[in-house]
């Protein structure tokens, strides 16, 4: 089943997103930094990364990302990117690596969910 | 031209500076406040009464954590204009470490907080809002850095008297992650560069430690972290020691 990889370091907002996924039977796992995203990208290829830029470790959000891009193999990476500090520079690096959709903290649980929702819905839809 | 090419170069570093500052300052604000959006939006009617209070639990951190952060922007733009003003008075310590329990029982979910001090302590003289706001930072700063997967932390602070020094000295031990001898004085800079393997504090600014030392300095006492022999031996925890003044004179009971 295509599932969400939730790439989130604060405790608080892993249990946030937790519950707003789980309050509508969204599939997901959670990583709390990058090398644990990576191993559980590798173990099975998520359908959606929620993905945090500013994670603890060696690896920030930008180098799991592209991680993951290395790793990817032909399967589709949907990225969104969910964090507390976005510039021009950011959203422009975001663009680049063609994030499925930008999301600054802080949004609504409706807006979250919704945007995970459309993600996945793609997913099942293109594979 | 050299001059002019000298002033475009200390232009640039200062945008750079302040970009790097913006970014701290939005990280710092935006995290908590998706918490407190994303929980306050979850507390709908008819859930189960420990349900809310997990959720509450999290809006009261970080309903802290926002206003610790606020705190030390504006500790820092005072210290800044060379403009603290102290309030200092004779303290009771243990009645100043039941009020920083009470205040931080609900910021610190995660935390075992024990106070330890004798009964026959003097008393402290220093600005009490002060004192408990840098006690306040250590507690906060410890509980910010840990590993969220270690399970529940402890963190103890010990008040002792020194006589020959004249002073009350708060010892705060924590078991975050150890803070390496080399950054040990880098820790109070203000927006310090540390490794990565220490965690980022996460609603923190780097400005926390860097007033607290300020603060205590400006008050008579001294703040910093141990590297004694006994710290090192240790594979977690640091160990930040807290002097201040202790009164002199014969505390007043009404």
């Amino acid at each position: 089943m295509p599932d969400v990889l939730v790439v989130e370091d604060d405790f608080a907002l892993g249990e946030f997103v937790r519950r707003a996924l789980e309050r509508d039977g969204i599939p997901f796992r959670l990583a709390q930094d990058g090398g644990e995203a990576l191993s559980l990208a590798a173990e099975r290829w998520p359908a959606v990364v929620l993905l945090d830029l500013t994670l603890p470790g060696t690896l920030d959000g930008w180098q799991v990302w592209d991680a993951l891009l290395a790793q990817a193999g032909g399967q589709t990476l949907r990225v969104i990117l969910f964090a507390a500090e976005l510039d021009s520079h950011d959203r422009q690096q975001a663009h680049r690596r063609a994030a499925w959709a930008v999301l600054r903290k802080p949004v609504s649980r409706v807006q979250l969910v919704d945007r995970v929702r459309r993600a996945l819905a793609e997913s099942s839809t293109h594979g | 031209m050299a001059i002019a090419a000298d002033e475009t170069n200390a232009l640039d570093a200062l945008r750079q500076e302040h970009t790097a500052f913006l970014r701290v300052v939005a990280h710092a604000l935006r995290t908590p406040l998706q918490s407190l959006q994303g929980f306050a939006e979850m507390l709908e009617p008819g859930l189960p009464p420990a349900q809310v209070e997990h959720y509450l639990s999290f809006i009261k951190r970080d309903t802290a954590h926002l206003a610790a952060v606020v705190d030390d922007l504006c500790l820092r733009h005072e210290l800044d204009r060379g403009a603290l003003v102290l309030f200092p008075a004779a303290i009771d310590v243990g009645t100043l470490l039941a009020e920083l329990a009470g205040s931080f029982e609900a910021r610190l979910p995660d935390c075992v907080v024990g106070f330890e001090y004798a009964d026959d302590l003097p008393a402290a003289f220093a600005d009490p809002d002060r004192l408990l706001h840098i006690l306040g930072t250590l507690l906060l700063n410890a509980e910010r850095c840990r590993p969220s997967a270690r399970g529940p932390g402890w963190l103890t602070i010990n008040a002792r008297h020194e006589p020959v020094a004249r002073q009350v000295v708060f010892v705060v031990d924590d078991d975050g992650p150890r803070v390496p001898a080399e950054y040990a004085a880098a820790l109070f800079e203000p927006f310090p560069k540390l490794p990565a393997a220490l965690g980022r504090p996460r609603h923190g600014i780097g400005l926390g430690l860097y007033a607290a030392r300020e603060v205590a300095r400006q008050m008579g006492g001294d703040l910093c972290l141990t590297l004694g022999a006994e710290s090192s031996r240790r594979q977690f925890g640091n160990t930040f020691v807290l002097h201040v003044p202790a009164f002199a004179g014969q505390v007043g009971h009404a």
